[in-house]
Order: structure tokens, then C-alpha cells, then sequence
């Protein structure tokens, strides 16, 4: 069979979208940690737009709605940050190695408790951007 | 021992040079690339405690 020149392109990018797709879900702690380091991202650009919703120490926080979203987003982050640490944790992890994913009895209790917490985190960064950009 | 991922970014490479040659419009190949990345980025980049604490805040 005889294949011409201009279907290689053509070819290469089917066979490229079906691997793609084979293999386009990375695990879950790299989906959740993607997740809260655009959440991250976004509040740290907010925060600068926004000074005073700034917080420190001894400083009473802005009642505003906007310092307030701000507020709640950024806990929701740190508890998804819980959530990914209990998810990897262990003792390696906690000395530096990468994510160990699970096993056992608590894993699926695992995996679902960091589902949760990256939906909120998500939930309130969306609601956030809702009161920011109304 | 070559992963599903390392195939993908291999191919990938000879797609854009490949869709290159062929004057593919440029954002086309410009997202191809930005797949690739992507994957690339993601192979290289385990999740670490180090990392996670320094999104806290």
C-alpha cells in the first residue's frame, strides 16, 4: 500500500489525538494540586489588586465582600492542601519524596475526602471571581 | 523503560515538524506544541510537600 506524502501529517495528528486521549487523566494528586495552584494563582493576583484585603497580625480583616471571597477562597485552598497532603502522606512524603498514592481500606475514603475538598476550593474561587467581576 | 507519555511527546515532536512542513495554519501547530508541553510538564512534574506548602496562604 502506497501512502501519500501529504496524509503523514494528517496521520501522525489522528494517531496523536487517540494517545492523547488514551492518556490524557493523570492521577488525581496531580489533577488536585493543578487545581490549587491555579486557585493560588488567581488569589495572589487578586490580593495584589486588592490591598485592602491585605492580613497581618494584630490587624482586624476587611468585612468587605470582596476581602471576604478572598478569605474564604484562600482557606478552602489550604484545606484542599490538607486534603492532598493526607492523600500522599506518609512518612516518605513528609521527607521529601513525591506523592504516594493510597492503598488499603482508606484509599477509595481518601480519594473522596480530596474530591471534596478541590470541589469547594473550586466552588469558592468561582464564587470569588463572581463577586470580583459581578 | 518508555512510557505511553514519553511515546506521545515523541510523536508529538515529529507532528509539529511534520505539520510544519506542510504549512499547517500556525495556531494549529502552536496548540500541538502546547500539548506536548503540557505532557512534558506533567512527566517532569511530581506533587511534593515542598511544593504544597509553598501554595499555602
Amino acid at each position: 500500500m502506497i501512502i501519500k506524502a501529504e496524509l503523514i501529517p494528517g496521520m501522525l495528528l489522528l494517531s496523536f489525538a487517540v494517545a492523547f486521549k488514551a492518556c490524557s487523566a493523570p492521577p488525581p494528586e496531580v489533577t488536585a494540586r493543578n487545581y490549587i495552584a491555579s486557585a493560588k494563582a488567581f488569589l495572589d493576583s487578586e490580593k495584589q489588586s486588592h490591598p485592602e484585603c491585605k492580613v497581618a497580625p494584630g490587624v482586624t480583616p476587611n468585612p468587605g465582600p470582596v476581602c471576604s471571597a478572598l478569605a474564604r477562597a484562600t482557606s478552602a485552598k489550604d484545606l484542599a492542601i490538607d486534603a492532598l497532603e493526607t492523600y500522599c502522606g506518609g512518612a516518605a512524603f513528609d521527607a521529601g519524596a513525591t506523592c504516594q498514592e493510597p492503598v488499603g481500606s482508606t484509599a477509595t475514603d481518601l480519594l473522596s475526602k480530596l474530591q471534596s475538598a478541590t470541589q469547594n476550593m473550586n466552588q469558592t474561587v468561582s464564587d470569588a471571581k463572581a463577586v470580583i467581576s459581578p | 523503560m518508555i512510557s505511553l507519555i514519553d511515546i506521545i511527546i515523541q510523536l508529538g515532536g515529529v507532528l509539529v515538524e511534520q505539520a510544519t512542513k506542510a504549512k499547517w495554519p500556525e495556531e494549529l501547530i502552536a496548540a500541538i506544541q502546547a500539548a506536548v508541553d503540557k505532557f512534558a510538564a506533567v512527566k517532569n512534574d511530581p506533587v511534593t510537600k515542598a511544593q504544597l506548602e509553598s501554595l499555602r496562604g
